[in-house]
């Protein structure tokens, strides 16, 4: 039997695969790891939540003529609002082992997060924590509020969390209005990103 | 065996974003859904993109997978589309003019392989990673590299009668493994 009676064994078109290359090629080493660690970002930075529809509920509040039944529907619509994205927020090497997530809400007057990251310590006087959302390129800082802890603290944002994706923790001291040590200390204490950013 | 069905753990941890099971999804199909890639795509990096990004939507949409089913023809459909977008993207960036564009530029391509076509791709890799490796490498170089019996036994080292037993095996292994892909369709 030669090469050519081996084919008899199959049909015209798997022969035809047979000798396409791309049924011989081998993907690179590293592409497993690219594979995980695509899906480990991918699932770091965000856990799609339902959409929030408070409107319907508070437009039914305004209905309501009495003003003790519209503040206790108010107080159940709250409730039941829900977070456009929930994040995983992540201590760095200044705060090891801290983890929680920021819940990430917009409303009209701007973008709501909700921070829940126990462990912090707690900073008082003339320290505090700020809150800070940074584009991509890192060259672009918004100040989001200053804290005691985050155990249970809220920022809130005026810009496009989709232009401002990196969100950051620092560890900050009171300055004068013209020191610059008013910016970011760049002493980042946890950080959490609400959507990948390409690679550099 | 790329195309036992996995583990049921294994999909479930995938569906959860284990890594251990991110891998153990990435060994069992990465071949073959790079090999789809590459089929549609016809280069290396971008192949890789595109599985990359596979196995990315997949773990996305996995809530939504059944993992009493087959994950094979699920994660080649998904491939086969990622792949296309990929290759529309590539067309539509700067080209040079068609007189002095190579025959593989991806503005060239316009017609993606079918579903079926697809899925075929995806059977026979499976089928020549079933082989031994020995086998595997006799297939190879009589088909991709087109020696004969003869040339092949040169090139590896080993009796011309080797390479005939073995080419006769795989071959015999790879119509039987892929014999479901002509038998008719039963639609009674």
């Amino acid at each position: 039997m030669d090469s050519n009676e081996d084919g008899a064994f199959l049909e015209p078109d798997i022969v035809a695969l047979l000798h396409d290359p791309s049924l011989w090629e081998e993907p690179s080493a590293q592409l497993e790891d690219r594979v995980a660690a695509g899906i480990a970002e991918d699932r770091r930075v965000v856990v799609p939540m339902k959409r929030r529809n408070p409107w319907p509920a508070r437009f039914a509040a305004a209905a309501v003529g009495a003003a003790a039944a519209a503040a206790v529907v108010l107080v159940v619509t709250r409730d039941q609002e829900h977070a456009d994205a929930s994040v995983a927020v992540t201590g760095t090497d200044l705060a090891p082992g801290v983890s929680g997530k920021a819940d990430i809400t917009s409303v009209d007057s701007g973008v709501r997060i909700n921070f829940s990251v126990p462990g912090l310590p707690r900073r008082e006087g003339d320290e505090f924590y700020e809150g800070w959302l940074k584009n991509c390129a890192g060259t672009q800082l918004v100040p989001i509020g200053t804290y005691h802890d985050l155990e249970d603290a809220t920022g809130w944002a005026g810009v496009d969390v989709a232009d401002f994706p990196l969100l950051t923790v620092t560890r900050e001291v009171v300055a004068g209005p013209k020191d610059p040590a008013q910016g970011s200390s760049g002493e980042v204490v946890v950080s959490a990103a609400m959507k990948a950013c390409p690679a550099t | 065996m790329p195309d036992a069905v996995l583990d049921r753990d294994v999909v479930e941890g995938f569906r959860a974003g284990k890594d251990d099971a991110v891998r153990a999804l990435y060994r069992h199909y990465g071949r073959l859904v790079y090999t789809v890639a590459y089929r549609i795509l016809n280069d290396r990096q971008l192949a890789e993109d595109a599985t990359q990004q596979a196995f990315l939507q997949a773990w996305r949409a996995s809530s939504t997978f059944d993992p009493e089913r087959d994950m094979a023809p699920w994660l080649a459909t998904i491939t086969r589309r990622v792949a296309i977008d990929l290759q529309r993207g590539e067309s539509r960036r700067p080209s040079t003019s068609l007189e002095v564009a190579s025959v593989d530029d991806p503005a060239l391509v316009t017609m993606p392989p079918s579903e079926e076509a697809v899925w075929e791709t995806w059977q026979v890799r499976a089928a020549i990673d079933e082989l031994p490796p020995d086998e595997r490498e006799v297939v190879r170089l009589q088909h991709l590299q087109g020696h004969t019996h003869t040339e092949i036994a040169e090139k590896l080292g080993v009796p011309l009668g080797t390479v005939k037993s073995r080419s006769s095996r795989a071959h015999q292994h790879l119509a039987h493994r892929l014999k479901h892909l002509r038998e008719p369709i039963d639609d009674g």
